[in-house]
């Protein structure tokens, strides 16, 4: 009787420990948890820019996500969420069923589901329209809606937490593309998306202002079509030679009258056409898949193995005519059998080594020029001094990005439903753009591969298909088990 | 090891020689694939893993309700405990009989996995890591169900009680969000406040399935791993210690 009871309390007392020693296990490993996404596109991995900006938070922000407990929406905001605040110490956030907790949702005057951002006094709402986007279906029927969520908590953290805006002056008056225009040859898609990482974005004409605003951090010329006046092409020239910093999007037989200028900077904008039949995209050399230049603006593109896709481009190489003290580097060339067309009017091209240009040819290029050398900084401790140069640099140099395709970034190319986007293999067109602006701009730090939709990957069956494949799983294969366990059934009662 | 193998065969035999265990498959595929295959529309496996992973639910305790009930009953259980086979032996080679089971179930959903395959580009990362989180689901409900069936006699009473307590720890997280508003609700003790947050961190812990959805999403963490893991160890450990208690 009491070698019972010893051991009935021996065994308590081990069950206790055995619960303990769980408790501490689960304990230590939620405290430093290890975590591997091993979807093909990282769908569970924060994008590269919402990690830069949630590891760059100063401020503490708070988000309060409004929905209903346990349904899909709140599954999926709880699910990002989390992963924002495993990032960042200073992110916290709490799900709310506005059911249960009407108080709350009235005191912060939220009338429908959706998070609100809050980092000190200022608040901002993101509402389901910008976490759901809805597209339509290229296939026909209904299209399931994209999980855009990332990217408008991320921008919306970013509008919370920046203390300034920059502006970005886009160049109007000859047949550009419009920065917030939903055509296929606009660029709203990317004015939405500079808008969404805070940078004001405005139209100027030079031919009515005749000067470049002093708010303007960058201009940009989108495509434009026409000829540049003789007093715009001064104005360029005196804003650049102090500091400027621009974006030319050039499209091949387009005569702008910007090719002299740009020849000033060492960049020489050809008079031809790019063909590549090393590497383009479908069955037409004039759309080259070109390789990325080693480059700040390409470096995350580079590490990320995104593709950039041209849609008809004209050369744009560095040349050796550049002023004193200016860098040009290429920033995207096509393969060696790729060449600069420089009949435009042949049915037939062929590489012609006396009047084309041979590959591999150059179809963007990046100039700088340090206005603060590098080396001018005199303080003692030499990693100051070049971290020091390094900024001040940024901060007073011109910069100038030209591309030789004007389609690249267009909505034709970067808004488009996502399989499509898929099947074009352009899915680094906007970050090419993105990170290109961000680079002028001085907001190096923005420099990163945006986060995607959540893609939708379809089955694609017909309905007999559909319904072969439904009598085999609903009614074959039980039956089959069902008939292995009948005959079990029957051996072991014939036994 | 060697009188563990010895026990899980037997168990093995007799769980695949029995009628009931095909008739639970039958009626697992038959439901699941009635309720996936006509609305299937995208190249993935994350439906059928979370109709798996709930259908698990009611099915593990009708595998595991045999495990030690059934020994008790038909009186088989003094036998086994006057064998040279420790209680840690028999409980490591009941529960593998039991996964070995869960496992072909969980192999079979692969006709799933093979659709996909055919009619679509699926993203295989997900797909593979949802497995193993259903395999450790499955684990960690097979632990729980051996437990409760070293309780009693009663096979019912076993699979009644394996199915409650995986509901209860499945609807625990329910609580979750009372408990958040009753947070919410102490603005004035900062104590009574940091008590119910602690309460709302456990009880989030605790959910069985909410321990798995990363799995299903291509995620592993090792989180969620030492969470099953240490589930099912804990729940394999107090069952040995019920049958050592028994012993005496």
């Amino acid at each position: 009787m009491k070698k019972r009871s010893l051991n009935r309390i021996n065994s308590a007392v081990l069950t206790f420990l055995a619960v303990g020693i769980a408790f501490m296990a689960y304990y230590v490993a939620a405290r430093n948890p290890v975590r591997k996404d091993f979807s093909e596109m990282g769908l569970n991995t924060l994008s590269d820019k919402t990690t830069a900006v949630l590891r760059t938070l100063e401020t503490d922000v708070e988000a309060k996500a409004f929905f209903e407990t346990g349904s899909i929406p709140a599954s999926m905001i709880e699910d990002i969420l989390k992963e924002y605040a495993r990032v960042s110490p200073k992110f916290m956030f709490e799900m709310i069923d506005p059911a249960a907790r009407p108080a709350e949702a009235r005191k912060l005057n939220v009338s429908d589901y959706g998070v609100v951002f809050i980092a000190g006094d200022k608040k901002k709402n993101v509402g389901m329209q910008d976490i759901f986007k809805f597209s339509y279906d290229p296939y026909g029927g209904e299209a399931p809606p994209e999980f855009t969520g990332e990217q408008a908590f991320t921008n919306a953290i970013i509008a919370l937490t920046s203390k300034e805006q920059k502006t970005l002056c886009f160049l109007e008056g000859h047949g550009e593309g419009g920065i917030d225009g939903s055509g296929g040859g606009d660029y709203g898609a990317v004015g939405g998306m500079l808008e969404g990482e805070n940078f004001v974005v405005k139209t100027i004409n030079l031919a009515v202002e005749k000067k470049v605003p002093g708010e303007c951090s960058a201009i940009g010329a989108l495509g434009p079509q026409k000829m540049f006046l003789q007093p715009e092409i001064e104005v360029l020239k005196g804003y650049l030679s102090n500091g400027g910093r621009a974006i030319f999007l050039l499209e091949p037989a387009r005569e702008t009258g910007l090719e002299q200028l740009l020849a000033e900077w060492g960049v020489s904008v050809g008079n031809d056409v790019v063909i590549d039949p090393g590497r383009f995209f479908g069955e037409d050399p004039l759309a080259p898949i070109p390789e990325l230049m080693p480059h700040e603006i390409t470096s995350k593109l580079l590490e990320s193995r995104l593709t950039v896709t041209l849609q008809g481009a004209r050369s744009v190489s560095p040349s050796g005519s550049a002023q004193d003290g200016v860098e040009v580097a290429s920033l995207l060339k096509t393969t060696s059998k790729g060449w600069g067309e420089t009949d435009l009017k042949t049915a037939r091209p062929a590489f012609d080594a006396a009047a084309d240009l041979e590959g591999p040819v150059s179809i963007g290029a990046a100039a700088e020029k340090r206005l603060v050398p590098k080396n001018d900084a005199q303080d003692s401790d030499a990693d100051q001094a070049e971290e020091d140069a390094a900024e001040s640099a940024s901060e007073i140099s011109t910069r100038i990005v030209v591309f030789g395709d004007a389609d690249f970034p267009s909505n034709s190319l970067v808004s488009m439903d996502g399989i499509i986007k898929q099947l074009m293999g352009g899915t680094g067109n906007a970050d090419l753009f993105m990170n290109a602006t961000a680079w002028l701009a001085g907001e190096e730090d923005m420099i990163v591969i945006r986060p995607r939709p959540v893609d939708f990957r379809p089955l694609e069956m017909t309905a007999q298909q559909r319904g072969s494949l439904f009598i085999i799983c609903v009614a074959l294969i039980p039956l089959a088990l069902a008939a292995a366990g009948a005959w079990i059934w029957f051996r072991r009662r014939s036994k | 090891m060697r009188n563990a193998y010895y026990i899980f065969k037997k168990d093995v035999k007799s769980l695949f020689m029995s009628p009931l265990a095909y008739v639970v498959m039958a009626v697992f595929f038959c439901v699941s694939s009635f309720l996936l295959v006509a609305g299937m529309e995208e190249a993935s496996m994350r439906g059928a893993f979370g109709l798996i992973a709930t259908m698990l639910i009611f099915i593990m305790p009708f595998l595991t309700m045999r495990s030690f009930a059934e020994e008790f009953a038909s009186g088989t259980d003094e036998l086994l405990m006057t064998s040279p086979v420790t209680s840690g032996q028999l409980v490591a080679g009941k529960f593998m009989a039991v996964m070995a089971l869960a496992g072909a179930i969980i192999a079979l959903s692969g006709q799933y996995a093979l659709i996909i395959g055919i009619y679509g580009d699926p993203d295989w990362g997900p797909a593979l890591t949802g497995y193993a989180g259903l395999l450790l689901l499955s684990g960690a409900l097979a632990s729980l169900g051996v437990y409760c069936s070293s309780l009693t006699r009663s096979q019912p009473a076993a699979a009644v009680s394996a199915f409650g307590l995986a509901l209860l720890l499945i609807v625990i997280r329910a609580a979750q969000s009372a408990v958040d508003a009753l947070a919410a609700s102490f603005t004035g003790s900062a104590a009574a406040e940091a008590v119910a947050k602690a309460l709302s961190s456990v009880l989030e812990a605790a959910g069985v399935l909410d321990h798995y959805f990363d799995f299903e999403k291509g995620v592993i963490d090792s989180t969620h791993v030492v969470y099953y893991v240490a589930f099912i160890l804990l729940f394999l450990f107090i069952t040995a210690r019920r049958l050592d208690s028994k012993r005496f």
